[in-house]
């Protein structure tokens, strides 16, 4: 029992150490949190007048000065901080001013050096401020760091560095060839760290437009949303026939969005297409192209069997001005097909409700 | 009688051991994960986000039932949200109260003639839908009071987006909450099925049009210990269990969810306690059956405020509620049990779930009933006793301390040094008596089980705006 009773005090001893040492660590993190804090405003006082200073003098010719004295590192990274801040919002000549001076504050080393050390979190954490900086040296590291990287997010901040950093579309091309091997489906985020790149990417886009790789293919449709052009016409067409079901989809997205006319015999062939949802994105592009040639068509979809082509091809309806009213009417009374009259009474009343609130 | 009692003393003490285990893996998980997610974070570009084209546009259903005293705060946090594309759906869950009046007077809204677009799950009818077109994405839904299940799958139904957020009517979001979730969710769009956001307790914090304008710990005692209790099931739970892909519970009060799945499950099952765990495993089943990957994720820096219950019987009657959800849902899902093609859910996540959570009043009463018998039949004296006694607490304690220490490293939103001294002594404090309590809560939610009751219990809102008490209701809570 002695035996039983030493084991069970020697347990609550080491509990008891545990909670201790859990408590003084607790309160040592949070003192020292609370002295960074502190530091970081009085750091941040102290430069004001320097911060009102690069403001003021961003559109001079000369270049900015650094900071007088000697930068204690939590002083350089409260200024490198505001900095990155303005750059991250800024573009043009200001970024590159802003950009200048980090370089003779040895910032652009410094995270270079960090990029280098091995130590993934410190790796990370260059990356993301070396795409700020928009390094150019950085990229080859970059690439083999993002090879390498596992988790989603970190990958990411990654791929999104290398857009800012690029100076052509090759290192750009490596980049999205590595991020789609390791990472599928992301195509909307992948389009939108494009926007963020310095050098055009368009001749990139056209070039994934014929990729093999299906999910190359999909960030060129997302990415060239809005884009127009023959090429980009012709592929769209191409691609709302043939291809997996995404890609198809994803083309007449971004025919849509192209705002150019979609051949009413494509448009009559995509609504009999054997997927409702790509029906349904054709019902959607036809009433956003303004396309008068489309009001029998759609008439015909209010029919369908998916609620979703029924009620976009009903929308798509009211948008085709006096022609596709009388169509949305004539289906909203005729008394052959509940579901599509019910569905075209609910458009009307719905547009024409909107309307009286609006008035 | 001895032999038994050293027996089940010896059963008792590894059983215990076996779940203390488990809760180092996840914490111990939950260090590993956290500091990754805080830096991802922190550089993740949200304020781009908020503006682009490519978000992918989210309906956010909000069940309400006699929500009159907190749904406006609610909504206005939620309308002020920081992201390009959303609608918002209140499903007026026929409330007794002004719900429904308070909406329609603040937005002007008027009846609608939007007709719900599908019916792909089952559920109530619609009465109406109320829409002012100068709001133009906020819709409300009246129906028949059928349960919070039932107006979740109203809801889904009129959504129009192909992604669901389900938020408590008594909730805040914080302005990026969302956009924070969906980051999550873009970057990996094609095996994410769901993400659950953090929930924090907002008693004591100043709160301006639905906002959370100053972070505070709670004054009250009861709150200060659900803030703890939060802390260490989010922070140094969820984490860690998300990490492993076996996450059982996404909260109802804030998640995020693929529509085309949940109308794949069956939407949520009504009559249903735990109707938020119901959901999660049924995803989960739905993604192993089909040897689809997939991943249910937690976002902790995605932050949603809620009112915790101050009072006694109140928080009594949400602690049974959760314990009947959770026997009910592992005796529905029993037959997962150590399956292989359930892999960390049904080796890990379920078990533990079921043999220690569910199993884990019994093992402490009876161990501390067994220990008595020693003591009595002089096979041992009171002071091993209390050192039992005193090792427990100790135990809890130090969980409360790495939870706090998540906070610390990674999240800080209670800055001032004081703020973790008053969370050590109640971390302390809840071990003599709140957590018993907690024990004999979870024993009754089982008896309840087993009579079959079905019923939400009472509860008393409590305004943002007023620190007054006002009319009892029904309350339908998210499980923590």
């Amino acid at each position: 029992m002695e035996e039983n009773l030493r084991a069970v005090e020697q347990f609550v001893a080491s509990l008891s150490a545990a909670v201790l040492i859990g408590t003084v660590s607790l309160m040592l993190l949070k003192t020292r949190n609370v002295w960074l804090e502190t530091q970081t405003a009085r750091y941040a006082e102290k430069h004001k007048h320097y911060f009102d200073y690069i403001a003021a003098h961003l559109d001079d010719d000369s270049p900015l000065a650094v900071p007088s004295g000697e930068l204690k590192r939590l002083e350089l990274q409260v200024v490198e901080q505001k900095l990155f801040a303005w750059m991250e919002q800024i573009q043009g000549e200001h970024r590159a001013k802003l950009t200048d001076l980090c370089r003779r504050l040895g910032l652009t080393e410094r995270n270079l050096g960090k990029l280098r050390s091995g130590v993934r979190s410190d790796q990370v954490d260059a990356a993301y401020k070396l795409g700020v900086l928009r390094c150019k040296e950085s990229v080859p590291e970059l690439l083999t760091l993002l090879a390498k990287e596992k988790d989603d997010s970190s990958l990411f901040v990654i791929a999104r560095a290398i857009v800012k950093c690029a100076a052509d579309i090759s290192e750009l091309r490596s980049m999205l060839r590595l991020l789609v091997e390791q990472r599928k489906g992301v195509h909307e985020l992948i389009a939108d760290m494009l926007h963020e790149a310095q050098v055009d990417y368009m001749p990139l886009l056209l070039e994934f437009m014929h990729a093999e790789d299906e999910e190359l293919v999909k960030i060129a449709l997302i990415a060239l949303r809005g884009q127009n052009g023959p090429e980009v016409k012709e592929a769209l067409a191409q691609y709302a026939k043939e291809g997996g079901k995404d890609v198809r989809k994803k083309a007449v997205q971004a025919w849509t969005q192209q705002g150019t006319g979609m051949p009413p015999e494509q448009i009559a062939a995509l609504l009999q297409d054997d997927d409702w949802e790509i029906r349904a994105e054709t019902a959607k592009a036809a009433g956003a192209l303004g396309s008068p040639d489309c009001v029998a068509l759609l008439k015909e979809s209010v029919r369908d069997e998916h609620w979703q082509v029924r009620y976009y091809s009903a929308l798509s309806l009211a948008k085709l001005n006096e022609e596709g009213f009388q169509a949305l009417f004539e289906v909203a009374v005729s008394g052959d097909d509940r579901q599509s009259a019910d569905t075209a009474q609910a458009v009307l009343h719905e547009f024409f409700w909107k309307g009286e609130q609006h008035a | 009688m001895r032999d038994i009692l050293l027996g089940y003393g010896i059963f008792a003490l590894y059983s215990a051991a076996a779940v203390y285990a488990v809760y180092v893996l996840i914490l111990i998980l939950s260090y590993k994960q956290v500091a990754k997610m805080a830096r991802s974070s922190l550089y993740a570009k949200y304020r781009e986000l908020s503006g682009s084209e490519f978000v992918p546009a989210v309906s956010i259903l909000v069940p309400s039932y006699n929500e009159e005293l907190t749904i406006l705060e609610t909504v206005r946090s939620l309308l002020s949200l920081n992201y390009p594309a959303f609608e918002v759906i209140v499903v007026n869950d026929g409330s007794k109260d002004g719900t429904l009046r308070v909406l329609t007077e603040e937005y002007g809204l008027l009846h609608a003639p939007r007709l719900p677009l599908n019916g792909e799950l089952e559920a109530s009818p619609v009465k109406g839908i109320y829409h002012n077109p100068a709001h133009p994405k906020l819709y409300v839904v009246d129906k028949d009071n059928g349960g919070k299940e039932d107006a979740l799958n109203v809801g889904i139904n009129v959504s129009r987006h192909p992604l669901v957020l389900t938020v408590d009517a008594d909730s805040l979001l914080e302005k990026d909450a969302l956009l924070r979730l969906i980051r999550i969710y873009m970057e990996n769009p094609e095996e994410t099925v769901a993400v659950g956001g953090n929930v924090r307790v907002a008693n004591g914090c100043t709160i301006e049009d639905g906002v959370v304008k100053e972070v505070r710990l709670p004054k009250q005692i009861l709150p200060m210990f659900q803030n703890i209790e939060y802390l260490k099931a989010f922070l140094g739970g969820r984490i860690g269990w998300s990490s492993l892909n076996s996450l059982l519970i996404v909260s109802g009060a804030f998640g995020l969810f693929r529509k085309d799945l949940l109308i794949e499950v069956g939407g949520y099952r009504g009559g249903f306690p735990g109707e938020d765990m119901n959901v999660i495993i049924k995803l989960h089943r739905h993604m192993l059956d089909r040897k689809l990957p997939y991943r249910i994720s937690f976002c902790p820096d995605a932050v949603c405020w809620t009112q915790a219950p101050d009072s006694l019987d109140i928080l009594g009657n949400q602690r049974k509620r959760w314990s009947r959800g959770t026997i009910k849902n592992m005796w529905l899902f029993r037959s997962m049990l150590f399956i292989p093609k359930y892999k960390a859910l049904g080796f890990l996540s379920m078990p533990y779930t079921f043999f220690f959570e569910m199993l884990h009043p019994y093992l402490r009463f009876t161990g501390f009933m067994a220990l008595l018998g020693y003591c009595l039949m002089e096979m041992t004296d009171f002071k091993v006793l209390l050192l039992f006694m005193l090792s427990n607490m100790l135990i809890s304690i130090l969980f409360s301390c790495g939870a706090l220490w998540i906070e610390e490293l990674s999240f800080r939103r209670y800055p001032k040094v004081k703020d973790l001294l008053k969370l050590m002594a109640f971390s302390v404090l809840m071990t003599l008596g709140y957590e018993q309590l907690n024990v004999l809560w979870k024993f009754m939610g089982h008896i309840d089980f087993i009579r079959n009751k079905n019923s939400w219990g009472t509860m008393v809102r409590k305004s943002w705006k007023e620190d007054v008490l006002v009319t009892p209701k029904a309350v339908r809570n998210q499980t923590i």
